[in-house]
C-alpha cells in the first residue's frame, strides 16, 4: 500500500522505507500483470508461509497458531494451491527440490532485509528461523 | 492552460460614441449631454475633454476618458458584465471537478485611475483637429500626484461622486473614485456569482506608497496590481504591502506583471519565486508577452518553475482495515454463502476493483496493521510472534511499547515521503505508549 500511495503521489521512497511494499498502481490502471513474485504471511505464532506462484511453503508442521489445521506428520509443509487450495495434500516429502528452493527463497527474503527491489537493508532483530529445534512447537509460548 | 479573464470597464469605450461624443454633430452618437460621461479639466462641464493621451512605450492619442462615476457609464459597464459573466460562469460550472482550476480568475478594472492612462495636455482639445505628430511629447510625470505634471483631471468623477465640488482635487479624492469604480464592478461580478477567490481587481501605483494602491481593495474581490518596477520582488512594493495589510481577501494577484531586470535564467527565476513567495499571491499574469517571446532565459525560468510547481495530485486515499473480517463475510466476494448484507462495500466493489489473491503479513491484528502501514514485514522487527503488548506483558516481560515506538518512527519517516498516512483506529495497538491505556487487553 505504501508504495502504491507513493506512486500515485509521484514520490520516490528512500531505500530504507517500504522494504516489502510494491505498487499496485499498474493494476488499478487496468494492467493485468502480476506485481509480486512472492509473499510471506506469518501465523499468529510467528510461523512464516512463503508463496511463490502456486506453491506455498511452511517451514513447520501444523497451523502455527490456535487452530488444529495443517499437516502434523511432516516437519515442513508444501502445497500446490493450483489444485489444492484447501491445503490438504502436503507434498514436502514428494518434492524435496521444491522444498529446498522455497527454503532458500525464504532465507533470502530474510537476510536481504527487503523483498522489493533496492539496496539490501538490515532487520531490527535477528529474525527467528523455522523449523525450530526438534521437540518444540512453534507457538507463541515457546517462540522468542 | 488556465484562463485569467479580463473584464475591464475602460477599453470597450471606443465602441460607445453615444456616451462620449458631446462635440461633433457629424459623427455617430452626438449628444451635448455626453459631457456628463467624460472627464473635465475644471469643475465646469463645459471643460469636458475631447481627447487624451496615453504612453505605452510610444504616445498614443486616446478618446476622452470616461467619468468613472457617471450613472450612464456605470450602467454601460453593468450591461457588459451582465452579458459576459454568465457566459464565463456557465463554462466554468460545466467543467468536471478536476478541471475547475482552469478558471484562474476574472479581473475587473485595468489600472483604474485618473490621469495616467488618459492624460491631458494644456489646450489639448484644440489639438484634436491638428496632426498628431505635432502633439507635445513631454508626457506625464507619473509620480507627481495628483496632477502628475500635467493638467489636473478628475473633476467630473469627484463631483459626480459627491466627494468635492470645488477647490483643489486631492490624491485621496482620485484614489476614492478609482476604488468606487472597481468595487462597483466587483460587487456586480460577485452578485452574478463569481466567488471571491476567483475575482480580482486591477489597481496600480506609480509613486511609492501612493494612495491609489488602496483602491484595489474591496470586500467582494481579491486585490491585484500591475508590477513592473517591483516585479523582481513585490515585497518591496510598499504601496502594495500597505494595501495588503488592510485587505481581508484570501488572495492577491500580480495581475499584470513583467520582469524587466537582467535577462538571465537565475534573475527570472528569482523574480518569479519572490513574487510567489507570499502564499496569498495566487497568480502571475505576464503581459507584454511579445517582448519576451524570444527570450530563452525567461522561457527556461518559467519551464523550471512550472516543473517544480506541477500540480501534485493529492487524492484522498481511504484505507478501511476491518478487524476479524473474513473475506467470505463480504457479499461481493461470497454471494452464495455470505450471511451478512454488505451493500455499501458491494457498491464500492461494483464501481471499482476486487482483489482475490491478497495476503496479510500476519494472521493477527497489530502486526498486519503495521506491516500494511509501513510496507515492511512485521517480522523484521521485534514482533516475531503474537501481537503488540499483550502477550509480552502477560508473560512478565516488557510491554510492547518499543515495537510501537519503532512503528511510529517508521511512520513519521514515511509521512514525510508520502504526506498521506492513514489514521489507525482505536484498537490498532499502535498507540505510542501502551501504558496510558490500561485495561485495553483485547485482541
Amino acid at each position: 500500500m505504501l508504495r502504491t500511495v507513493a506512486d500515485i503521489l509521484g514520490t520516490k521512497l528512500p531505500d530504507n522505507a517500504g522494504e516489502d511494499s510494491f505498487s499496485l498502481l499498474p493494476l488499478l490502471r487496468g494492467e493485468d500483470k502480476p506485481i509480486r513474485a512472492n509473499a510471506v504471511s506469518a501465523s499468529s505464532g510467528g510461523t512464516p508461509a512463503v508463496r511463490l506462484g502456486n506453491w506455498k511453503y511452511i517451514p513447520a508442521p501444523g497451523s502455527g497458531g490456535w487452530g488444529t489445521g495443517g499437516d502434523q506428520a511432516q516437519p515442513v509443509q508444501l502445497y500446490n494451491l493450483a489444485d489444492d487450495l484447501g491445503e490438504t495434500n502436503n507434498l514436502a516429502a514428494a518434492e524435496p527440490g521444491k522444498v529446498a528452493e522455497m527454503k532458500t527463497l525464504l532465507e533470502m527474503l530474510i537476510t536481504a532485509g527487503r523483498s522489493s527491489p533496492g539496496a539490501a537493508q538490515t532487520n531490527d532483530v535477528k529474525v527467528v528461523r523455522y523449523p525450530r529445534a526438534a521437540g518444540r512447537n512453534n507457538t507463541a509460548k515457546t517462540a522468542k | 492552460m488556465p484562463l485569467f479573464i479580463w473584464l475591464d470597464g475602460e477599453y470597450w469605450w471606443q465602441h460607445r460614441p453615444d456616451l462620449w461624443n458631446w462635440w461633433d454633430p457629424t459623427k455617430p452618437g452626438y449628444d451635448p449631454r455626453n459631457k456628463e460621461n467624460v472627464e473635465w479639466f475644471s469643475w465646469n462641464s463645459d471643460d469636458a475633454l475631447k481627447i487624451s493621451w496615453l504612453n505605452w512605450g510610444r504616445q498614443i492619442r486616446m478618446l476622452p476618458p470616461p467619468n468613472l462615476m457617471s450613472p450612464r457609464y456605470r450602467a454601460a459597464c453593468h450591461e457588459k458584465m451582465r452579458l459576459l459573466v454568465p457566459i464565463i460562469l456557465d463554462w466554468w460550472k460545466a467543467l468536471p471537478a478536476d478541471q475547475r482550476h482552469l478558471l484562474a480568475g476574472v479581473k475587473v478594472g485595468w489600472e483604474s485611475s485618473i490621469g495616467v492612462n488618459n492624460f491631458y495636455y494644456p489646450n489639448g482639445n484644440d489639438l484634436l483637429d491638428k496632426p498628431a505628430d505635432e502633439d507635445p511629447r513631454h508626457g506625464i510625470k507619473a509620480t507627481e500626484v495628483p496632477a502628475r505634471g500635467l493638467v489636473q483631471l478628475g473633476y467630473a468623477a469627484v463631483k459626480t461622486a459627491g466627494i468635492r465640488t470645488e477647490g483643489q482635487i486631492t490624491e485621496a479624492d482620485l484614489a476614492e473614485v478609482a476604488r468606487r469604480h472597481m468595487e462597483d464592478l466587483a460587487r456586480l461580478a460577485s452578485e452574478l456569482g463569481v466567488p471571491r477567490d476567483r475575482l480580482y481587481t486591477h489597481g496600480a501605483g506609480w509613486k511609492e506608497k501612493e494612495l491609489l494602491y488602496g483602491a484595489a481593495v474591496n470586500p467582494f474581490s481579491c486585490p491585484g496590481w500591475s508590477f513592473y518596477r517591483h516585479a523582481g520582488d513585490p515585497s518591496k512594493d510598499a504601496g502594495v504591502q500597505e494595501a495588503l495589510a488592510r485587505s481581508d481577501a484570501p488572495h492577491w494577484g500580480a495581475v499584470e506583471w513583467l520582469y524587466q531586470g537582467p535577462r538571465t535564467v537565475d534573475a527570472w527565476r528569482d523574480a518569479l519565486e519572490k513574487t510567489l513567495a507570499d502564499p496569498r499571491c495566487r497568480l502571475i499574469c505576464i503581459v507584454n508577452w511579445s517582448s519576451i517571446k524570444d527570450d530563452a532565459a525567461a522561457h527556461e525560468a518559467l519551464a523550471a518553475l512550472n516543473a517544480a510547481d506541477a500540480p501534485v495530485e493529492k487524492p484522498n486515499i481511504i484505507v478501511i482495515l476491518a478487524d476479524d473480517l473474513g473475506y467470505g463475510d463480504v457479499q461481493c466476494y461470497n454471494p452464495q454463502c455470505g450471511k451478512i448484507p454488505t451493500p455499501s462495500i458491494d457498491t464500492l466493489a461494483s464501481q471499482g476493483m476486487r482483489f482475490t489473491d491478497g495476503h496479510s503479513s500476519s494472521g493477527v491484528c497489530s502486526p498486519s496493521r503495521y506491516a500494511l502501514l509501513t510496507g515492511r514485514y512485521h517480522w523484521r522487527t521485534r514482533l516475531q510472534n503474537g501481537i503488540v503488548g499483550v502477550f509480552a506483558r502477560l508473560q512478565g516481560r516488557r510491554p510492547g511499547g518499543r515495537t510501537s515506538r519503532a512503528v511510529h518512527r517508521a511512520l513519521a519517516r514515511h509521512r514525510q515521503a508520502c504526506q498521506r498516512v492513514p489514521p489507525t483506529c482505536s484498537s490498532s495497538r499502535l498507540a505510542p505508549d501502551r501504558r496510558r491505556h490500561p485495561g485495553d487487553e483485547t485482541a
